[in-house]
């Protein structure tokens, strides 16, 4: 003889151990308290005896599951901003801004761009006071402004310097003194006399003779450097083949 | 061959990987290297507060003559601000709780030729483009996460939008 009960009774236990609860004349499936079961839709489980009046409170109306909200819209909460300023004798360059495929051209003093993240680009316009009050601290600490002073060379030479060098090196070394870790571009210019190559090797020449005046002066040479740009920069714009002893100089930057 | 093939498993083992990664960390470090080797572009001109130029795995304190390279990242920390003269003569300022990013820097002294490209990830950044502008101005560039501006000249503002 078997010892363990038949089996359809070891699927009833299993269904009693699901539900847990009991099968009331009221209509609804109620647990040990009395209270209705509800589904995950919060909706009270009928039993075999359901019928259309009410009698657990509650069950009629199917509780509002709040849905769950929609995950919130990425935007920019800060959009990027663009602002064009005047340099300070007033002239104003251009910037063009793109975003994706939309471009927009600032040329204006204080003309600024709006840009958030998936939206249009956004013209705004600023003015001195309002770029003032929202940019003082990035303002005051703008680098100081690099400065160029110009020494000139006797007629066709690449080492004597005129007269008035000596006055235009000690107005330099009074701007140093305040420089902050200054740095210096000697670059030396011809006039557009002669070929590109050897007016390249002169202006060259220029700006090493005035750079070791530098450096005999007492400025640390590693702070210089050197450069020749030819005839490609003529302060006075002319003819090739055209001796002008206004050309003929050496620019020296103090940055 | 017996030991020749114990010494690779050996070297294998200190490195934790395949000679084809040894190989590939070696350029890396090159690559390293050369980015470190690469002309200056620029120098610290004033500093508000405190900032740290980034290079590579270096963190190094901002200070006003600190030398800045190509690929540095600059980050300042809060009412902080550093300003740069690179050697074209731009001038870039970054403001507080910024961050900069110098992509790309070159100059030739004598043709002017060049090229720019900066990316404020964060804060604010005053420009005042120098000679590469003037000369290309295709090749000077900035950026933050939502647009691109391309350099006509001169002065203004970027400030990096936030999510």
């Amino acid at each position: 003889m078997n010892r363990f009960p038949p089996s359809f009774l070891y699927s009833w236990l299993a269904a009693a151990a699901i539900f847990s609860g009991h099968a009331h004349a009221d209509g609804y499936w109620t647990d040990a308290q009395g209270q209705a079961i509800r589904s995950t839709d919060g909706e009270c489980i009928k039993s075999s005896f359901w019928t259309e009046l009410p009698r657990v409170p509650g069950c009629q109306v199917i509780p509002v599951v709040a849905p769950s909200p929609p995950p919130p819209v990425v935007k920019t909460a800060k959009p990027a901003r663009i602002v064009l300023l005047p340099d300070p004798t007033g002239k104003v360059g251009a910037v063009v801004v793109r975003e994706g495929k939309s471009e927009l051209l600032l040329n204006q003093a204080y003309a600024g761009v709006q840009a958030a993240l998936g939206s249009e680009l956004v013209r705004s316009m600023e003015t001195e006071a309002s770029v003032r009050a929202r940019y003082s601290d990035l303002l005051d600490a703008i680098s100081p402004r690099p400065v160029t002073f110009v020494v000139r060379f006797e007629t066709g030479s690449a080492t004597r310097l005129t007269a008035d060098a000596n006055r235009v090196l000690e107005d330099m070394q009074k701007v140093l003194r305040q420089w902050p870790a200054p740095q210096l571009m000697v670059v030396g210019h011809t006039d557009s006399v002669g070929t590109v190559q050897d007016n390249d090797a002169l202006s060259l020449r220029r700006a090493q003779t005035v750079s070791r005046f530098l450096a005999e002066r007492g400025i640390a040479v590693q702070n210089i450097e050197t450069a020749g740009r030819g005839e490609r920069e003529l302060l006075v714009v002319t003819k090739d083949g055209v001796a002008d002893a206004r050309n003929r100089r050496v620019e020296i930057t103090v940055r | 061959m017996k030991i020749h093939f114990f010494k690779m498993k050996y070297i294998q083992s200190l490195l934790g990987t395949k000679p084809i990664y040894f190989l590939l960390t070696s350029f890396a470090l090159m690559n390293f290297s050369c980015a470190v080797a690469a002309d200056a572009a620029g120098m610290v001109k004033t500093l508000k507060g405190a900032a740290t130029i980034e290079r590579g795995v270096s963190r190094l304190p901002v200070t006003v003559g600190a030398v800045v390279y190509p690929k540095d990242r600059i980050v300042t920390g809060p009412q902080s601000a550093v300003g740069l003269t690179l050697k074209d003569n731009t001038q870039l300022t970054l403001g507080a709780n910024g961050e900069m990013d110098l992509n790309k820097f070159s100059f030739n002294t004598t043709s002017h030729a060049g090229e720019l490209n900066s990316t404020v990830k964060r804060g604010s950044l005053s420009v005042i483009s120098g000679k590469v502008a003037k000369a290309n101005p295709n090749a000077v560039q900035f950026n933050t996460g939502t647009v691109t501006l391309g350099v006509r000249g001169t002065e203004f503002i970027i400030e990096a939008g936030e999510d």
